[in-house]
């Protein structure tokens, strides 16, 4: 892709940064004030409102680098851009596997009285986020860019793996995280919760597509200035 | 501001303290991918690299 396209879609994401961060607010100003007191939790159930559209950003993204790399690996003449594709995803999945594990341990700590437990929820979130941990790690230490990219590429796969083991953990084993309150027969959320939840998980799912188009740009140009300064070195 | 059965510790420090810190992370990554593509494009710029090598 020219740079000059690069530099108009750049223009253009930066553009929609703004309205994507309005409608985030207004979903959280819905979430904080609009919405009443949940009857078991009180006010601190407020917190899903974050916690909840983080960790599923976090599963997108994860899942998204998935099939970047898989479309790579088929289609070897896309390889090069799946590649930037699922660097950006991925970099998306760490940050909000992070904030999904933070917010949660910080709803946590007033629900159940502690700020961690070895729980099957909570440990298998940490092993996705150290797995996308671990696909950084590998492309810094991996100096040839084919061997990097194959590496990195492995490495998506493998977290996307593990995401509906995240999601079905509450399931498969006993768990202190609740199960799915608005996927399950008989959930006992109101419609308006359900709502709210829904307009914060849209809204956040719109501002991190923003922010990974912005972040695909930097990583394309990073890459070309890169190879720009290889060639320069071995002419 | 009420507290409630968490100890001594209103919900408003944990509900604030969520909502701040993903406010924080979220435009730490905003501000964080701008700026790269900003210094990659100025180094472009810079080196005298042609727009369309890529």
């Amino acid at each position: 892709m020219p740079q000059a396209h690069r530099d108009k879609t750049f223009s253009l994401w930066a553009k929609i940064l703004y309205p994507a961060i309005f409608i985030q607010l207004v979903g959280w100003y819905l979430g904080l004030f609009w919405i009443g007191a949940d009857k078991d939790q009180g006010e601190v159930f407020r917190i899903m409102f974050v916690h909840v559209p983080v960790a599923w950003c976090a599963f997108v993204w994860i899942l998204a680098a998935a099939v970047f790399a898989i479309i790579g690996f088929v289609r070897k003449s896309v390889f090069e851009q799946m590649d930037q594709n699922t660097h950006a995803a991925i970099d998306l999945g760490t940050v909000f596997g992070a904030l999904a594990l933070a917010t949660g341990s910080i709803w946590g700590r007033p629900t159940w009285g502690v700020w961690w437990d070895w729980d099957p929820r909570l440990t298998t979130t940490l092993v996705m986020f150290l797995i996308c941990c671990a696909y950084h790690v590998l492309r810094s230490f991996t100096p040839d860019v084919q061997a990097r990219r194959n590496a990195g590429q492995i490495v998506a796969i493998l977290a996307a793996v593990n995401v509906p083991i995240v999601y079905f953990s509450v399931n498969i084993w006993r768990s202190v995280h609740q199960p799915q309150t608005f996927v399950r027969k008989g959930g006992s959320a109101s419609p308006d919760i359900g709502l709210v939840l829904l307009v914060n998980t849209l809204a956040m799912l719109l501002l991190s597509f923003v922010i990974f188009k912005i972040r695909r740009v930097a990583v394309a140009t990073e890459e070309t200035l890169e190879a720009a300064r290889e060639g320069r070195n071995q002419a | 501001m009420s507290t409630s059965e968490f100890g001594n510790v209103s919900w408003v420090y944990f509900v604030a303290g969520a909502y701040v810190l993903v406010v924080v992370v979220l435009l730490g990554l905003a501000v964080n991918s701008l700026g790269r593509y900003r210094r990659a494009r100025q180094a472009l710029n810079d080196e005298g690299f042609s727009d369309d090598k890529s």
